[in-house]
């Protein structure tokens, strides 16, 4: 997702940032801001409180708010600024609702989704007649999928709510609406509602003029004013005057509001609303609209006209397509010959019906422009509301009325689509035609160069003759730009360079030459390699938006110029210009520059400031074609000043970027370039691998085959604006593993080479590359002779193969194999078994000419001798050492170069890559693919070995490594991907051999059922009564004949045999068969998946998600709408069903088997609860995955409902860390601000009942663990995953895995996990163990104690909390040594950290007091599970006193009872002893003496 | 006479079948799914079998040549799908006969994406190599017989050709395949007629349409633009497509008995072959698959289908929802000079223009009776032939004297004779007999 943030608030702190600025108001200043922002700014300076919540595109509002509001902390009335900070949409709309009652100007920034669940709260704001304003930025509500992009439900949900609604086509328009809005709502006692479209105007860079603080004051005066009340119904209710905003909650008038009513009194306080409240807003309104015009000069009406009068076809649209609406319309009558009038809507509510029924009188066709498609209902919602009002009409007057829908969910509205639109208006002005139609967009399409693809198109066209008409697409190209308008479009990678350069070019170009500014931002969800381009139109007269996609006067080339989807050409228009990076092109864009007769302009430069001097270059441009005339000098002066709130050396080195742009820039002939062709240009038909891996013959919606090749060959070849409306796309489903479609190699420079002979086998690097690009297999000589035969069919060899194989293994523990190219070894191999024992010269030959088959087919496979797999194992058991042959995933790979970080043996380094590198790792992944998997039995043993570790080991087995494939478009070195393979890679090694035993247990009960079949059968057969038999046989008169002569029904009863039994036998052999096949094959060859996912809004969302690429094998569901954990709940109670019908045939069969063992095993509606812990361990788990914000915040309470739950759910949070703090890596320190919520683990480990974990990435064994503990427990579990990201935190994208390590030292995210199965008492089931320094508060490096500090270093997220400690700074203090004091001793001191710099010197960093606060909430949470774990509490000597004492005490007592008890036995002994003595002497005295007994 | 006949654009004779064309004549071309297995047979037509040029094993290529022209009355093979050659030999051929073939297994996963080449610049080729390009393509003449279509464009020394005669009638029953490639693709059609006007060095061209087909003359003459291309609207009568016949319509000029149209200045390709002819020229792809329609009381969902080359004839069936219980007989063309398929399992042809299965109903062959001499054979033949007389002949296999007395080797075997018959006497079928036997008597001739 991008982050216009960023952009927003870096445009704003350039004209409110900077020093000279604070503290005054921006007083009608004109400037280029986006809608948000100028919105935000222009609230903050009338408005007392506003409630902020998150979300996009809203989040650029609230960042603007905060930023004002820490500026000049008030309002311009002098009123203190309040904020309150929500959780979600509801949460700030119910927020600002509170406020506006207790009589605060208040107002939200919410999104369409967020207007959308928050419909019957507006409601209430308009029954308890608030005066509050809310912004609505639409955006399309998730449906099948979700989008960035605008539509307009949210919009017509709200407008029957009770709000009157406002709707801005322009920036200008947003910030003068909300002055207007505020007046009208204040008058009215009526919430009001200002709505923008998303990335049209709310994300879009114009020129705006604020509003000046008379204007403000003069036109709505501050809030707590009296007023005059506006009619008599006010009157009755407040007297004369009233406070400006009510307070409806108020100490001194005690009222109790919302009143639970009972029938009769809630309908007539519901009937009172109109005539007393709503039937003056018209007025109101109008009056307000005069207002304005007469103090700003800006004259604004419910409705925009066009060319009303003079057309008899009318387009009627509203927001941002007014604009375009109307510059259509010229281009229609000057171009086209054809009027088309416009009417904008600018009021939704009060809908001004009569004055549009007099603008329909007696046109012939009104075509309204909807952004909304309500397929149910016969009309969209704007074109009912205009049959309404035309129904005023009479019959003859009355037009034809019909829908043209478009842009939804961010679809362009292009020029050309809307001049199709009106030249088929014109054309068909006479007859009636399709009730709604689809702009830009294609539903059916008569040709595809994809065979496969046009199977489905013409299958759609022969069954839904309708659709072709359906969708309206202009041919050509898009409109020209106007008339002294200066286009310009900046093509560039996500996440690369050249992401800004749109606004800051606009800004620039207005501060030089004022005028008019219209952009465009490139939405989508990929931050990695994905193609974009951003717009803009610059122009010194007024400027009308030209829709989307206009043709660009210039076109700047910013990214790769060889990516495949980079067209720059393909944006301009004729005769345009292209300012390219460097002197290379690709040859494909020769004949295109030439036929377009593009000037180029070439930049050769090194600088950091790279966007800057692109931009000087622009200018630099500009100035030679003379569309700037100003001098030099005046230029460099002007952008000097926009840097003026910045530091001196920044402000130089920005400046110098510039000027070296701009003086440097110069034109090129086309001939001079070089010309180049890209290495991923090559015409390939070779379908993925893992489409003929996943195979199947059903094409449904599920099919990889399918998608490939109805979906995946247009995204592969840059065709993607192919795709038409099928029903596959209405399912919004994704196959498994479409990821792998794409290739990353013309978005990445680099790629890691392997050295084989270097490698030590630790397994670091296949096991942390975020991407599933390293593959890493252990394979026997044995299997790897054997794999080159099936490899290079090349049978003959087979018959040396065991010798080759013994030979390669003797050489390898010689260490012969160093520097051997896998065929020089095999060669030498077989030379050495030739010599032993020759071959026959025939057979010789044979063998020689596959063994050279051989050798070529395996040439590529890099082999390694490694300590673990060969050496160790050796040692152990001769011959059954392993070679390790590692590959690079060119198609995978994004470079980040994690590998090449974690490879202590340089075995792995990063190389600049070329068309040979590429294809030589291309040939090398392909063959190494064909390999087979590491035996099961080596990855136990290696997970076992400290070099290895389990993490390592487990990603040996292909399953595991590959359970998360590559080809998203996360950023490079993505610790959330890191998180999730590694989590997703242990579990399947969990639940992997579970499902094998349960599929072999299927398997041999399915066994004994047939058998008892058999049985039962050669039962019934008369095969003891010979006479019947011999009967039978005689009535058989051909040689062969079926059984079915003597097993007859019959003989079946006569033979005793109950057909009942028999019948339900079959039933049930035949449902265990199919179960089997499920579990192992299934439709497409991967089993049964071991779990199901579903994943929270957020950014793996945004990754793991976005269409095309499915990076899963397993099903998943994304959720929008922050509701996941239920969604979970409700998709692990179908999971279970599954599973548990699964048992229920087991167990059925069993109890048919052998009634006796297993009777009364229960098998009929079988429940979650009647499972053994062993049948649960069966079935597959719910892996719920988000951050913190998603179900930390307004889903906290859901997961503290589901972590209470008996379900078998395993919650997993990738924890952004961010301290509380909110930051992330921006250009300034101003940002969102949240909760704390790093505490999630904490959390849930008070809930007791769930199992709980806190690892990380960079502690894989811990991690393993984890998951394993986890996945045992029957319960639910909670995995919380520090996952650090490279953009979004601030470091170099090769430091994901030192950045986690370095949490779990800085105490930030202390490892630990509790089952709640343990021995003992809780703190027993707590475990801290992997943690450094148990004992210790700090974590100590060379005497220094590491602390969270430590941590944010590394980060330029944090870089603002962290500055060169002022020498003024009272009472330095050493930040542990600060951490160690209480905190009144805290106070008035400053804590710094001691670090060195690069160059050696040692400087004090002093820390910001909200980062030294975060410190100590982290060692104080460290603390806490020290105690909680009895490792360390505050009485831990007194009690480990007490307990040695009472040990001693209770040793000596045992040993005191112990030495009585020896005495007392000893001497009954003896006493015994001396009886029996007594005794016998007696007898025999007695026996002597002669009596006999 | 003259003037009458040249306003009502026909021919003298000729019958008034029933069209039947309603049950397809609106259903959009649609492309068939690719199947496992293709079969391409090596001879497709009149003239020599094509030559293997590929092995067995061998992958190969949508698109990528597999046989090539084994002499000039010959045309080359090109494999229909991507996949891999699995058999060179003897195959099923409709006829029920084994006759060489190539067979190929087709890859499931490949994307049967056409490797993107250049469109040719046909306005620079000479005629040579306009007529060596059309060979290379495989392209042949799409009505039916399968005629090698670059053989057309060899004029001979001393002749020229004034008018390109584009054969949009589509006479026979059942039979839209080309109704909808002129509704469909209005603008190949008018492409390809234009590349083989100039090639030829044609004055000008006329596409043939019967006027029951409204929609395609509106459609053409919209794109017929400034080129010198005319559309003309014809009787609906049987057999108007048949080339002398529909020059004698377009033109009122008669081909004379024994010679070829090429000798009167005309050359005639049917609606088919200049699309085909365009879409090679255009995107390189060479004669692959042909639009062929399935039809006939005895399909279940009848269609019109693009169908490549090769595919047996049952899966195509299968996908129109397979062969009703009733069916009797499946035939390979139109009803009325079509082939009827012995096995199910041959393979779609490049003449395959039709693929229509008959009930009982329409198949039960009526009761053989005496010929009354009528006449209405007479009347319906439009070559002025006396087919009474040649069924008789035929009877008595008294080959020779049909063809040394009564024209025999000019009857094109268009079945209107038989169609008017009132005694139910099969007349083309005996004359089709005399043509095989005979032509077996000139091949064993010159054997010896």
């Amino acid at each position: 997702m991008p982050n216009f943030t960023e952009v927003a608030i870096k445009l704003y702190s350039r004209f409110f940032g900077s020093p000279e600025l604070a503290g005054q108001l921006p007083d009608g200043v004109e400037t280029v801001l986006d809608g948000n922002s100028a919105v935000a700014i222009t609230e903050a300076a009338i408005a007392d409180a506003a409630a902020l919540s998150g979300g996009f595109p809203g989040s650029s509002a609230n960042s603007a708010w905060q930023a004002e509001r820490e500026r000049q902390q008030g309002n311009m009335f002098g009123g203190q600024l309040g904020q309150l900070d929500a959780e979600g949409g509801r949460g700030a709309l119910a927020a600002a609702i509170g406020l506006a009652m207790s009589g605060q100007r208040a107002t939200a920034f919410l999104d369409g989704q967020q207007m959308a669940a928050s419909q019957e709260l507006l409601v209430n704001a308009a029954g308890r007649h608030l005066p509050l304003v809310v912004h609505l930025t639409n955006r399309a509500l998730a449906a099948q999928g979700a989008a960035l992009g605008s539509a307009h439900q949210a919009l017509h949900l709200s407008s029957d709510s009770g709000c009157f609604v406002l709707h801005a086509m322009n920036v200008q328009q947003a910030v003068d609406f909300t002055l207007i809005a505020r007046r009208v709502a204040e008058q009215s006692l009526i919430p009001g509602i200002v709505v923008m479209d998303g990335e049209q105007t709310a994300l879009a860079a114009q020129e705006v003029k604020l509003p000046s603080p008379k204007l403000a004051k003069g036109y709505l005066g501050n809030s707590s004013d009296p007023i005059e009340v506006t009619n008599s119904a006010q009157k009755l209710l407040f007297g004369e005057q009233r406070r400006r905003v009510p307070k409806w909650h108020d100490l001194d008038q005690p009222v109790l509001s919302g009143a639970l009513q009972g029938g009769e009194s809630f309908a007539l306080a519901q009937a009172a609303q109109a005539p007393f409240f709503a039937a003056q807003l018209p007025q109101l309104l109008e009056a307000a609209l005069d207002e304005f015009a007469r103090l700003t000069g800006r004259r604004y009406d419910t409705i925009t006209r066009h060319q009303v009068e003079k057309s008899k076809l009318l387009l009627v649209a509203q927001g941002s397509a007014i604009e375009t609406a109307i510059a259509v319309s010229e281009t229609l009558r000057k171009q086209h010959k054809v009027k088309v009038g416009v009417v904008g809507l600018h009021a939704l509510r009060p809908f001004p019906g009569e004055q549009l029924a007099e603008l329909l009188r007696g046109k012939q066709g009104v075509t309204v422009l909807e952004r909304s498609d309500s397929p149910l209902a016969a009309d969209g919602p704007l074109l009912r509301e205009l049959r309404g009002a035309a129904s005023r009409l009479n019959d003859g007057e009355r037009p034809r009325l019909q829908s043209a829908i478009y842009g939804l969910g961010g679809l362009p509205l292009r020029a050309v689509d809307l001049i199709a639109l009106g030249i088929t208006l014109g054309r068909e002005m006479e007859k009636s035609t399709t009730p709604r139609r689809y702009l830009g967009l294609d539903f059916h399409r008569s040709d595809s160069i994809h065979p496969k693809r046009q199977v489905m198109l013409d299958t759609l066209r022969r069954h839904y003759t309708e659709i072709a008409g359906l969708g309206l697409r202009g041919k050509g190209a898009a409109n020209a730009p106007a008339e002294g308008e200066l286009s310009v479009a900046i093509h560039h990678l996500a996440g690369e360079p050249g992401e800004g350069l749109a606004v800051e070019a606009a800004t620039f170009l207005h501060q030089l030459l004022g005028g008019c500014v219209r952009s465009r931002p490139a939405l989508g969800w990929e931050r990695w390699g994905a193609a974009r381009i951003d717009r803009f139109s610059h122009s010194e007269n007024a400027l009308l938006d030209q829709g989307d996609e206009v043709m660009a006067n210039i076109a700047i080339l910013s990214g790769d110029p060889h990516h495949p989807n980079i067209d720059p050409v393909a944006t301009l228009a004729q005769g345009g210009s292209l300012l390219l990076l460097g002197d290379e092109l690709p040859a494909r864009l020769l004949e295109s520059i030439k036929q377009k007769q593009v000037t180029l302009y070439s930049l050769s430069i090194e600088t950091e400031q790279l966007q800057e001097a692109q931009l000087g270059a622009l200018v630099g441009l500009l100035l030679e074609q003379g569309r700037i005339e100003l001098k030099p000098r005046r230029i460099l002066g002007a952008r000097e000043e926009s840097f003026s709130h910045l530091a001196e050396a920044e402000r130089q080195a920005l400046l110098a970027a510039f000027e070296a742009g701009m003086t440097s820039v110069r034109r090129v002939e086309g001939s001079s370039l070089t010309s180049t062709s890209g290495s991923a240009a090559d015409w390939s038909d070779e379908a993925p691998l893992a489409v003929r891996h996943l195979g199947g013959d059903r094409d449904g919606y599920d099919s990889l085959p399918r998608f490939w090749d109805q979906v995946g060959v247009l995204y592969k070849n840059g065709e993607s604006d192919a795709l038409t409306a099928d029903p596959c796309m209405a399912s919004g489903a994704m196959p498994p593993l479409s990821a792998t479609f794409q290739d990353h190699t013309p978005s990445r420079s680099a790629l890691p080479v392997f050295d084989a002979d270097a490698c030590s086998g630790c397994g670091k690097c296949w096991a942390a590359c975020p991407d599933s690009a390293i593959g890493a297999v252990a394979l026997s000589p044995k299997r790897l002779v054997d794999s080159g035969i099936r490899i290079a069919s090349a049978n003959a060899l087979s018959q040396v193969g065991s010798k080759l194989a013994q030979r390669i293994a003797a050489m390898a523990r010689k260490g012969e194999t160093a520097g051997l190219a896998t065929d020089e070894l095999l060669q030498q191999a077989y030379d050495w078994v030739n010599e032993k024992a020759p071959l026959a010269e025939d057979r010789r030959q044979v063998v020689e000419a596959d063994l050279a088959r051989v050798k070529e087919a395996l040439a590529p496979l890099p082999l390694s001798i490694t300590p673990p797999l060969f050496e160790l194992a050796e040692k152990a058991q001769k011959d059954s050492g392993e070679l390790l042959s590692l590959a690079i995933n060119p198609d995978s790979c994004k470079a980040c170069g994690i590998c090449s970080t974690l490879c202590a043996d340089q075995a792995l380094t990063m190389a600049v890559q070329d068309d040979e590198l590429v294809a030589a790792a291309r040939t090398q992944w392909q063959l190494w693919q064909q390999t087979p998997d590491t035996d099961s039995a080596t990855i136990e043993r290696v997970a076992r070995l400290p070099e290895v570790g389990p993490m390592a080991a487990i990603m040996l087995s292909r399953h595991c490594a590959f359970a998360l494939s590559g080809g998203d478009g996360a950023e490079a070195g993505s610790g959330e991907k890191v998180a999730v393979r590694q989590l997703l890679a242990a579990t399947e090694y969990q639940q992997q051999p579970l499902l094998h035993r349960f599929t072999t247990e299927i398997g041999d009960t399915l066994q004994g059922v047939t058998l008892r079949i058999r049985d039962t059968l050669a039962g019934a057969l008369p095969a003891e009564d010979l006479g019947r038999l011999s009967d039978a046989l005689k009535a058989v008169s051909t040689r062969e004949t079926g059984l079915g002569a003597f097993l007859r029904e019959e003989s079946i009863e006569g033979s005793g045999v109950d057909t009942h039994e028999l019948k339900q036998l079959v039933e049930l052999a035949r449902k265990l068969d199919a179960l089997q096949w499920q579990l192992a094959e299934g439709e497409h060859g991967l089993g049964r998946a071991r779990y199901g996912v579903t994943i929270a809004p957020g950014t793996v969302a945004a990754w793991a998600g976005a269409f095309p690429h499915n990076p899963f094998q397993a099903p998943v569901v994304v959720d929008m709408t922050g509701n996941a954990p239920q969604i979970a709940a409700g998709l692990l109670a179908g999971q279970l069903q599954e599973a548990i019908e699964s048992v229920r045939l087991l167990r059925q069969a069993r109890a048919l088997l052998d009634p006796k063992a297993h009777k009364g095993s229960k098998f009929e509606r079988l429940g979650w609860s009647d499972l053994s812990d062993e049948e649960r361990q069966l079935c597959p788990p719910m892996i719920l995955i988000g951050n913190d914000e998603s179900l930390g915040g307004e889903g906290l309470a859901q997961l503290t409902w589901l972590l209470n739950s008996e379900l078998p759910v395993k919650i997993v949070i990738l924890s952004e860390l961010d301290l509380g703090l909110g930051d992330r890596h921006t250009a300034t320190k101003l940002s969102p601000r949240r909760d704390s919520r790093t505490e999630l683990g904490l959390l849930a480990l008070a809930q007791r009942n769930a199992f709980v974990a806190q690892s990380s990435i960079a502690a894989p064994e811990h991690l393993r663990d984890s998951v394993r503990g986890a996945l045992r427990f029957g319960g639910p579990a909670l995995i919380a995953i520090h996952a650090p990201s490279p953009e979004r935190h601030g470091f170099a994208a090769n430091e994901t895995l030192q950045q986690a390590e370095n949490a779990i030292l800085g105490r930030l995210q202390p490892l630990f996990h509790y089952s709640p199965e343990g021995e003992g008492v809780f703190g027993s089931r707590l475990s801290l163990e992997g943690n450094p320094a148990l004992k210790a508060q700090w974590y100590e490096q060379e005497g220094a104690a590491i602390t969270p500090a430590h941590w944010a270093l590394g980060q330029r997220r944090f870089a603002p909390r962290l500055r060169p400690l002022a020498s003024d700074a009272p009472a330095p203090t050493e930040l542990t040594a600060w951490l160690a004091l209480d905190e009144a001793a805290r106070a008035g001191k400053s804590p710094y950290l001691a670090v060195i710099d690069s160059d050696g010197n040692s400087r004090r960093l002093g820390v910001d007091p909200a980062l030294a606060a975060a410190c100590a909430r982290a060692g104080h949470a460290w603390r806490t599970l020290q105690e909680l774990a009895g490792i360390v509490t505050p009485f831990t000597a007194r009690v480990e006193a007490q307990a040695k004492a009472d040990l001693v005490a209770a040793h000596q007592a045992e040993l005191e009872a112990l030495r009585a008890e020896y005495e007392a036995k000893l001497r009954a002994l003896e006493e015994g002893m001396a009886a029996r003595t007594h005794e016998q002497i007696t007898a025999r005295l007695v026996e002597l003496a002669g009596y006999r007994g | 006479m003259g003037l009458f006949f040249s306003l009502r654009n026909s021919f003298d004779h000729g019958v008034h079948p029933r069209h039947h064309k309603e049950q397809t004549a609106e259903l959009p071309i649609q492309r068939v799914p690719f199947v496992a297995r293709y079969v391409m047979p090596l001879g497709q037509h009149i003239g020599a079998p094509a030559k293997p040029v590929v092995k067995v094993g061998e992958r190969v290529q949508r698109g990528q040549l597999i046989a090539e022209a084994g002499a000039f009355v010959s045309t080359t093979l090109h494999s229909p799908v991507t996949g891999t050659v699995r058999d060179i030999g003897p195959h099923r051929y409709i006829d029920g006969n084994f006759r060489p073939a190539i067979e190929i297994e087709a890859d499931p996963y490949a994307t049967q994406q056409l490797p993107p080449r250049p469109a040719i610049d046909w306005q620079g080729l000479s005629i040579d190599e306009f007529i060596a390009q059309v060979q290379a393509a495989g392209i042949v003449g799409m009505g039916g017989a399968a005629f090698p279509s670059h053989v057309k464009y060899a004029i001979p020394e001393g002749q020229q050709i004034d008018d390109l005669l584009v054969n949009g009638a589509e006479c026979e029953p059942y039979l839209t395949t080309d109704h909808r490639l002129m509704v469909e693709r209005p603008e190949a059609v008018i492409r390809g007629t234009e590349i083989v006007r100039q090639k030829l060095g044609a004055k000008r061209a006329t596409i043939g349409v019967e006027k029951n087909k409204p929609d395609a003359i509106a459609l053409l003459k919209q794109h017929v633009g400034e080129l010198p291309i005319e559309v003309l609207g014809l009787e609906v009568k049987y057999p108007q497509g048949a080339e002398k016949m529909l020059i004698k319509a377009a033109y009122n000029r008669e081909v004379p008995a024994g010679a070829l149209p090429r000798d009167i200045g005309v050359a005639v390709n049917n609606v088919g072959t200049v699309v085909a002819i365009a879409d090679y020229f255009d995107t390189g792809m060479p004669l692959i698959e042909r639009v062929v329609t399935v039809a006939g009381p005895g399909v279940a969902e009848p269609a019109n289908l693009i169908v490549p080359l090769g595919t047996p004839i049952r899966e195509v069936l299968r996908f129109c929802g397979g062969l009703k219980e009733s069916t009797r007989e499946v035939i390979m063309g139109g009803p009325m000079m079509g082939t009827p398929i012995a096995d199910l399992d041959a393979p779609i042809l490049k003449g395959s223009s039709g693929i229509l299965a008959f009930t009982a109903s329409e198949t039960g062959r009526p009761q053989e009776y005496p010929c009354i001499r009528c006449g209405r054979c007479l009347e319906a033949c439009p070559y002025f032939l006396n087919p009474s007389r040649l069924a008789k002949l035929g009877k008595a296999r008294l080959f020779e004297q049909m063809r040394d007395d009564y024209h025999l080797m000019d009857c094109v075997e268009c079945g209107a004779c038989t169609f008017a018959c009132p005694s139910g006497i099969p007349i083309v079928q005996h004359i089709r007999t005399a043509k095989d036997d005979l032509r077996q008597q000139k091949v064993r001739s010159e054997k010896q």
